[in-house]
């Protein structure tokens, strides 16, 4: 019996989750999804352009790596290069964007340049993950540690923690994050031998069966430790200070001590009144990141030999394989897309006052 | 065991509340004292600067970080007549005190309230905070109390914030701080930032909340026509400490105090006009660095040599009505001869 | 007739005998750690004719799985049989190979003419440059294979002994197919040749049958590290001493840990010079076998003074060659001695001695310098900067690769040795493919690029920069060097086009000998472009991991370290190299 207002409550809550979602969402229609869909052609166009605007060309490069790898001459070496590959340069390029956008509008990435008969999707599939799981923990713990961490320093502000923890976020944010990564390589391991860089670097043991076993996932998680712990280093840093300083305009407002006022528990103060608000100007940056997480950190993804979709675009790019890096940008770019839309629905959700579709009727 | 009389609820004693700053201490208020008794409405009057705000955020314990309070008591009479002071509290203790039992509406009402959750949220969360889980009960308490307002309550305890008007988050503060049927309201400027029509309404309103509800409130104000309205006693607040207190028409109409005439004179009124208005000349001082002796003695027409060497005692000159001017007698004539020349100061 | 059958039958017969008596071998102990930027599946795959399949994959470690029909020693200029047994010319006509009846497939079954056969009819399909040489490839018996020359030359030879061969029971269908439609006549650009390419290519077999002493599946390609496991059935299973090939992934910055951490057995990356030092103290030990190229000062002879010869030979006097080895590369690059645009160790290999002694090894001599310029009209100013004889500063911008640590710094000594004797040169970066083009178009008057090449033949160093960068091998507009090839020398008309032809016209050395000679002398002589340094090889040889290196004057370590003819492939698959103590 007295059970009841209590899922009411629960109902009702659910029900006004619901509707904010709604509400929230259906801004998003037909004119958003067309306006992200022009800005993915456009970008996709632009490198389009822009990737054959490169000097050389795959069979120049290819033909390079013959002449090193074959000793023949370059003659001879950019004859063989030539057969390898389905590509002519000498095609006109508009001819090739036609040809291309054809294929596209079928969802038709087309075949790898330089790996004659592989799928450009299968590329993406295949290092798409690795990058999006490893960068986007890293992402997601940096910016939960900052969220949690600057919220502290300020509010204990002036204390050791906020001095101490200032300190190393302003050396952090300054650094690299291939640096960080050449120094735990260098250091801890080649000099000290902490850590055995034979084994610990790659994505997965090879040795292992691949499948949901826990030595396996076990294994995934053990060897992203480096690159995850390296991105986090390497952005955490700003996710403090920026929480910080964000945290101490929120908590000079009014409507903080007036929470304080009204006998509110510390904890309810913290969060739904000083975090929320002081998380806001975060949202944005947070999003941002997103978008970027599928391209990777490059060299990040080099140095621990963490085969990601960062890594394969350097690959193609140094390759010339025009369709490989077609399609990362262009994963890229439906991915930038994608978390602008994110942010908007996530800043709607988070500030009532930029909520699409204005007052409540 | 501290007492107090009887139908006294709130006793601010002897109370020096600093800041501490880069550039040193500021003494942000002196030695103040007063007894707030049931049901009475206390205006604390005086120009910006003063103090008065400080002195209501440390009644409910609520000075920043870098705020302190260093000297004296205040002592509170709950509803079962116990005698606390405030400044034995522990933190679990003081939330408990604030709002159920002193409720504040802030001097800058407008953004006293999150704009990311709704204004049930904060209710809910207000009441949850004092152990009243019942959400129906809470629900129909404000709805109530947002109808004695004049709001519409189910849009209203719906909205965000930022949907509403400043006078109607005015008003939702004003409930708010009723919510929990409190002995004591602090109210610092309400009616700063509102436009004159809202003004009256508020005015309207807090007055039936208090005929209803039979809370005592402390007003703080720079308008000397609404302090008259509303209160029954008026303090002058001048650089951190009471310069003169006593019962709203003794304040008004016998004012005793150089300061005081001085913000009397400043009054704007129906016969003097706007444009006759004339304000004290000069700033309330630096308090870190505060004049000697009588701190209004530099920017005070009627000051003597004695009164920049002694501090004036706070003396009770006529019955309820202290004041601490060596001058007083000559503010007395004036401001009787003030009196006469415009029927009411509150001559709305 | 009967009789061949029959001896085809008791080969066939043998060679199914052969690998149960192979098979006793147990696979050897220790592991060969290599690295190498391999592809990892989608990418990677095991059909061998496409690109991200074995043979572009591996890297030397392709040659550990396919074999070829011989091994190049550089330092003798030739060839050791391996899947093959002999080989001949038929005159002008033909080039044929006995293969070896005794090699066998990883699956046991015989390495015939047909596989070789069926290689070439799919590399047909797919253009393979073999075609610019050979015409027909034609099954003489099981263990013969014939091929009609179209281009008769040694480099015919070169390039079909250095030919893996692929295993039919893998690419048979696809060889079939190859065959008819070569025998249909089908036009090289016709549908159905196009059609057939990209089957090729898109061909996924499951398996490596594989003839070296190491297979491997997709499997064993990890990302960190991929494995290739020895095989009873080779011709080197014997012979080879590790059981086990495990080669990281990376490229250079990926694999330098790992090699100063002692996990590497043998690395062919290029290290730049600071981790060639930390290398060596680490305790490794650096192989630096020759790359037969180096960087050169290009000029634009279009340009003057620098059209002179005498200016290029002064300046070939007043860049100190060993500065400019040491600065370019450490201890990886030597001083160009014989200025002949070969590499100095295959002109020691060409030429007798008393053409090499005839050449101008140009030793660092300013004051002969001086005498040369002054001698055609040349003068220096007040401030001792040289004029020509037209009274104009010698002067020029040196552009050099801004990614190129080696050769931007070959430049930039250049134009400060330059500048000392009294030239007025002033160095710009410029990023690198953007030179290139640059110098293509001949858009430029002194720059840094490569003489020689990475190819061991005569033709191929002097056409090195003759013909990628010269108008004659460039395309309509392009003027590059802008290098006449045709000139008057010593009295004589010289078609320098031609005489670099003949350098590797016919089938006999000796007939090519004194065109090489001669080509050798007049590029000594003009200085197309000026040699600096030779770069070397600087690979790290983990002894640790691996025993048995011979000395660094060993004729092997003439091989070099590309992919093609490795010195280590040579070493590990012969036995030479054995497993070190930390391998076992
Ligand atoms: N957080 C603070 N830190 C330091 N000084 C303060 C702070 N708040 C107020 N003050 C100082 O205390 C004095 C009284 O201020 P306040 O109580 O706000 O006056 P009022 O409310 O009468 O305008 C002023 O001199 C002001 O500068
Ligand atoms: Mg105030």
């Amino acid at each position: 019996m007295e059970a009841r207002p209590d899922i009411q409550v629960v109902d009702s809550q659910s029900a006004a989750l619901w509707k904010t979602l709604r509400r929230a969402l259906t801004g998003f229609t037909a004119r958003t999804l067309l306006q992200g869909a022009i800005t993915i052609w456009a970008v996709m166009t632009f490198t389009f352009i822009l990737i054959r605007q490169m000097p050389s060309n795959p069979v120049q490069i290819e033909a390079e790596r013959i002449v090193r790898e074959e000793q023949l001459s370059y003659d001879e070496a950019y004859s063989r290069a030539a057969a390898l590959f389905d590509f002519n340069p000498d095609q006109p390029i508009i001819e090739q964007y036609v040809e291309y956008l054809g294929r596209l509008v079928r969802l038709d990435l087309g075949q790898s340049i330089t790996s004659a008969g592989t799928p450009v999707l299968d590329q993406i599939l295949q290092y798409l993950p690795w990058t999006v799981f490893s960068v986007g923990l890293g992402l997601l713990i940096s910016f939960t540690i900052g969220i949690f961490v600057g919220m502290a320093m300020a509010y204990w502000r002036g204390g050791i923690l906020d001095n101490v923890v200032t300190a190393i976020a302003s050396i952090l944010f300054g650094i690299p994050n291939y640096i960080i990564a050449l120094l735990i390589i260098l250091i801890l391991g080649v000099q000290l031998g902490l850590i055995d860089i034979a084994n610990a670097l790659g994505r997965v043991d090879p040795t292992l069966e691949p499948g949901f076993t826990p030595e396996y996932i076990l294994s995934i998680l053990q060897h992203a430790l480096l690159p995850v712990f390296t991105y986090v280093a390497a952005t955490v840093g700003g996710w403090i200070l920026t929480m910080k300083s964000s945290t101490i305009a929120t908590l000079g407002e009014e409507y903080v001590t007036a929470a304080h006022a009204r006998g509110l528990s510390q904890w309810r103060v913290l969060t739904a009144y000083v975090g929320r608000n002081a998380m806001l100007p975060l949202v944005t940056r947070l999003a941002i990141s997103i978008g970027f997480v599928v391209g990777g950190s490059v060299i990040i993804e080099d140095i621990y030999r963490y085969r990601g979709l960062g890594k394969f675009l350097v690959t193609a790019i140094v390759a010339r394989d025009y369709t490989s890096m077609q399609g990362v940008f262009l994963v890229i770019a439906i991915s930038v897309v994608f978390a602008n839309i994110l942010a908007d629905v996530l800043y709607g959700a988070l500030d009532p006052r930029v909520r699409v579709g204005g007052k409540e009727r | 065991m501290d007492t107090l009389p009887k139908d006294v609820v709130l006793s601010v004693q002897d109370i020096s509340i600093s800041y501490l700053a880069h550039r040193g201490r500021t003494q942000a208020v002196n030695r103040v004292s007063f007894d707030l008794r049931k049901g009475e409405t206390l205006a604390l009057i005086g120009e910006s600067g003063c103090g008065k705000s400080t002195l209501s955020l440390g009644i409910i314990r609520l000075l920043p970080k870098t705020g302190q309070i260093d000297q004296g008591k205040i002592l509170y009479a709950s509803r079962g007549g116990e005698v606390i002071n405030l400044l034995d509290l522990n933190n679990r203790q003081l939330r408990d005190f604030r709002w159920a039992e002193c409720a504040m509406v802030f001097q800058a009402a407008l953004n006293s309230l999150n704009p990311v959750i709704r204004v049930r949220d904060m209710v809910y969360d207000t009441a949850r905070a004092h152990g009243r889980t019942d959400r129906e009960a809470t629900r129909k308490r404000m709805l109530e109390l947002f109808r004695r307002v004049r709001l519409d309550p189910d849009r209203v305890f719906n909205a965000y914030p930022h949907e509403l008007s400043g006078g109607m988050r005015q008003r939702v503060l004003l409930a708010m701080g009723v919510l929990l049927d409190p002995q004591v309201v602090i109210l610092d400027e309400p009616t700063t930032a509102v436009d004159i029509l809202t003004q009256r309404t508020i005015l309207e309103v807090l007055k039936e909340l208090r005929e209803s509800m039979g809370f005592s409130i402390v007003f703080i104000s720079h308008d000397l026509s609404i302090a008259a309205e509303m209160a029954d006693t008026v303090a002058t607040m001048y650089a951190g400490e009471i310069v003169e207190i006593g019962p709203v028409n003794e304040v008004f109409y016998r004012a005793r105090h150089a300061y005081t005439f001085g913000l009397l004179e400043a009054v704007p009124t129906l016969s003097s006009g706007a444009q006759d208005l004339i304000s004290i000349p000069g700033s309330p001082p630096d308090l870190i660095e505060p004049p000697t002796g009588c701190k209004f003695h530099p920017r005070c027409p009627l000051a003597t040599p004695r009164c920049a060497r002694e501090v004036p005692p706070l003396v009770e000159e006529a019955p309820g009505h202290k004041v601490a001017c060596f001058e007083s007698a000559q503010v007395l004539a004036q401001s009787q001869r003030l009196a006469e020349s415009q029927h009411s100061p509150a001559g709305l | 007739m009967r009789k061949v059958t029959l001896l085809v039958l008791v080969a066939l017969l043998l060679g199914s005998v052969a690998p149960v008596l192979g098979q006793t071998g147990e696979a050897p102990a220790g592991t060969f750690y290599g690295a190498w930027p391999y592809f990892l599946p989608p990418d990677g795959h095991l059909n061998s004719f496409s690109t991200g399949g074995p043979a572009s994959s591996l890297g030397l470690y392709y040659r550990w799985v396919e074999l070829p029909m011989a091994y190049y020693l550089a330092a003798e200029a030739d060839y050791e049989p391996w899947l093959a047994e002999s080989w001949e010319f038929e005159g002008e006509e033909a080039f044929v190979v006995h293969l070896r009846q005794d090699a066998l497939w990883s699956d046991g079954s015989p390495i015939t003419a047909d596989d070789l056969i069926g290689t070439y009819a799919i590399g047909r399909i797919l253009k393979w440059s073999d075609f610019n040489y050979v015409g027909e490839v034609e099954k003489v018996d099981d263990f013969t294979v014939r091929f009609t020359l179209a281009n008769p030359s040694l480099l015919a030879r070169h390039i079909i002994l250095r030919t893996t061969i692929r295993n039919m029971t893998v690419y048979g269908d696809l060889a079939q197919k190859a065959l008819d439609l070569y025998a249909s006549g089908a036009a090289i650009d016709s549908e159905a040749w196009l059609a057939l390419q990209t089957e090729i290519k898109e061909f996924r077999p499951e398996q490596v049958i594989a003839s070296g002493p190491f297979i491997y599946t997709l499997d064993d390609v990890g990302d960190s590290f991929m494995s290739l496991h020895w095989q009873p059935n080779s011709i080197f299973s014997e012979s080879v001493q590790f059981g086990t090939v495990q080669i990281w992934y990376g490229e250079t910055e990926a694999v330098t840990p790992l090699v100063l951490d002692g996990k590497v057995t043998y690395a062919t990356h290029g290290f730049p010079p600071a981790t060639d030092q930390a290398m060596q103290d680490a305790g490794l030990r650096i192989i630096r076998g020759p790359y037969n190229y180096g960087a050169a000062v290009y000029i634009n002879h279009d340009v003057y003074p620098w059209s002179r010869p005498e200016v290029r030979q002064a300046m070939a006097m007043v860049i100190d060659r060993a500065e400019s080895a040491f600065l370019t590369k450490g201890l990886s690059a030597l001083p160009v001695q014989y200025m002949g645009g070969m590499s100095d160790g295959l002109i020691q290999l060409w030429l007798s001695e008393d053409e090499v002694a005839a050449l101008n090894t140009y030793a660092y001599d300013p004051a002969a310098a001086e005498a040369l310029l002054l001698g055609i009209g040349f003068t220096r100013n007040a401030e001792g900067k040289w004029l020509d004889d037209n009274g104009d500063p010698v002067a020029a911008e040196y552009t050099f690769q801004a990614e190129w640590a080696d050769y931007g710094a070959a430049a930039q000594n250049a134009v400060e040795q330059l500048n000392a004797f009294g030239f007025d040169i002033t160095g710009r970066a410029v990023q690198w493919q953007q030179l290139d083009e640059d110098i293509k178009a001949g858009n430029f008057t002194l720059s840094v690029r490569s003489w020689g090449a990475s190819s061991p033949f005569p033709t191929d160093q002097l056409n090195g920069p003759l013909r990628s960068w010269n108008y004659t091998g460039l395309t309509e507009g392009q003027t590059g060097l802008n290098f006449p090839m045709e000139f008057e020398w010593n009295g004589e008309q010289i078609d320098f086009t031609a005489l670099i032809a003949a350098t590797g016209a016919g089938l006999d050395r000796e007939v090519q000998q004194p065109f090489v000679a001669k080509a050798v002398a007049i590029f000594n002589d003009l200085l197309p472009v000026i040699p600096l340094s030779e770069a070397l090889t600087n690979n790290p040889l983990n002894e640790n991991l691996a025993s048995g290196a011979p000395a660094d004057d060993d004729p092997i370590w003439r091989n070099g370290g590309g992919s093609a003819d490795n010195y280590i492939t040579y070493l590990a698959l012969k036995g030479i190299l054995t497993p070190g103590p930390d391998a076992m």
